[in-house]
């Protein structure tokens, strides 16, 4: 057997550097953010104004009465998920759940692996299956939900060992967990 | 009081499918001003004196400094107060602050009026959100916020104000409750006071220390429903204030600080004080605010009753 093929890490590494030429074409379209603790337009207007700061993002569409920010991704600038939220966190509110819609080339993807998406290293925790070339993914992480719904993850994340180091993936730009 | 605890069960039974507002007129809720905004506030304050209208007008600029971090600065000028302090003070008699710092007589009055409005004060102010627990159309909040004031007029009261009228420094908390129709805010903080002090003669003048504590109210009248960022929105609030402030002091020429026996002014007191007021907010940006001040439990010796608020406020985004 070939040395590099050793161990069966080695073999998910090579994998997952497979993907990731395979990859690197797939991108992040848009998003779908649910805040929480906003309560009246001038808050929502704060939230959209401080998501439009980010260059990535090509249009917010806020819905007033559900606090639903649309978020749409300019195609030529590089798409950082953690940004999103973190500017729902300065405009003073919480992000209740963040989905993002990705386009991509492939079917299936097995679970518990590392992809690149973009400059996004994304772990998805699950086999997916993807028919239509989109993949809509909610992100996991104690900055993308609402602290009852972290608490339950977190238990479940704690053998989780990815960072944003561990992968392969030279010109990423950030790590997060995601599931469907 | 009871027509005041009846008036405000009705705003809230009103209309019962409204969200709740915390965009308080005169209480800063425990939320800040998102990071990078800039809100530029006018606050024209009006009321009747010895039959002469007086007139605040305040700037305040706060800006979001981080996102749970804000600063404001407001400077304030009125036609209220006079760069001395009042003769009462040192004398025999009663001390009289019913022309309130204008001289000691009808005649200083009308002097006074002739020429009326000047720099009262420079605030600085803090506040820092420490506890975020936010839900769907709800949130629990608190905040520390503190202030620091210099005064360029005197001041003759026990109770220090320092929105305008008092050098000194407060510490607090806010507490701001948010579920569905209902927002209430809690403040409490601490006045340490500094003394007015006349360089001609030597004389000063120092407030008590004090407690400030609000209760703040507010919900959304209209619309029910969202549509726009440009719909009108009319918000109604409900605002007790009030102080509980030590024995004010004075200080002779000859260097002695003393009490001032008698005199409703300058003893100790608390009160409380009720606020109703209106609010529009257009384009979700700007906000004008319309309150009134009435005595509720006890009364401010610093100012006559009705006083009117006038607050225009645009919100910038970096």
């Amino acid at each position: 057997m070939v040395p590099i093929f050793a161990s069966f890490r080695a073999l998910v590494l090579a994998v997952a550097l497979l993907f990731c030429a395979q990859w690197s074409s797939a991108q992040f379209q848009s998003a779908t953010i649910v805040v929480d603790g906003l309560t009246c337009s001038m808050c929502s207007y704060g939230v959209e104004r401080s998501l439009r700061k980010l260059e990535f993002v090509d249009d917010v569409q806020m819905d007033l009465n559900s606090n639903t920010a649309q978020v749409s991704f300019r195609t030529d600038r590089e798409v950082m998920i953690t940004a999103l939220a973190k500017k729902v966190t300065d405009a003073g509110f919480s992000v209740r759940s963040l989905q993002a819609t990705a386009s991509i080339e492939h079917h299936s993807i097995p679970g518990d692996i590392d992809y690149l998406i973009g400059h996004s290293v994304c772990h998805f925790l699950e086999s997916v299956d993807v028919p239509e070339g989109q993949l809509v993914m909610t992100f996991i992480g104690k900055e993308f939900m609402d602290k009852r719904a972290w608490k339950k993850w977190r238990a479940q994340l704690a053998d989780q060992k990815g960072s944003l180091q561990s992968t392969a993936f030279l010109e990423a730009r950030e790590y997060c967990f995601v599931t469907l | 009081m009871q027509r005041c605890l009846l008036y405000i069960f009705l705003l809230f039974i009103a209309v019962p499918t409204a969200p709740a507002q915390e965009l308080f007129i005169h209480n800063n809720p425990a939320s800040v001003l998102p990071r990078d905004a800039i809100a530029v506030r006018t606050i024209s304050g009006l009321y009747k004196e010895d039959g002469y209208l007086r007139f605040r007008q305040g700037l305040r600029v706060g800006f979001g400094i981080l996102s749970a971090w804000q600063m404001a600065v407001e400077v304030s000028f009125s036609n209220h107060n006079h760069p001395g302090l009042i003769s009462e003070l040192f004398g025999d008699g009663t001390v009289d602050h019913s022309h309130h710092n204008h001289g000691s007589g009808e005649g200083d009055i009308n002097e006074e009026h002739l020429h009326p409005f000047q720099l009262n004060g420079i605030t600085l102010s803090s506040q820092y959100r420490f506890f975020t627990s936010d839900g769907p159309n709800r949130h629990l909040r608190a905040a520390t916020y503190q202030v620091l004031s210099t005064n360029f007029t005197t001041h003759n009261f026990a109770e220090p104000n320092l929105q305008h009228r008092t050098a000194g420094a407060t510490v607090g908390l806010i507490g701001t409750w948010l579920r569905n129709k209902f927002a209430a805010s809690l403040r409490l903080g601490g006045i340490y006071s500094l003394a007015s002090h006349e360089k001609e003669t030597g004389r000063a003048f120092k407030p008590g220390n004090a407690l400030e504590y609000a209760l703040s109210l507010g919900y959304l009248a209209f619309p029910t429903r969202y549509k726009s960022y440009q719909q009108l929105n009319i918000n109604f609030y409900a605002e007790f204030m009030g102080r509980w402030f030590r024995r004010g002091l004075a200080r002779d020429t000859d260097g002695i600080w003393y009490y001032i026996e008698n005199s409703p002014e300058t003893d100790p007191g608390r009160y409380l004080e009720f606020r109703p007021g209106l609010q529009f907010i257009l384009n979700s940006r700007m906000r004008a605010d319309f309150s009134t001040a009435l005595p509720f439990l006890g009364r401010s010796y610093t100012m006559d009753y009705p006083q009117f608020q006038l607050n225009l406020q645009y919100l910038f985004f970096r």
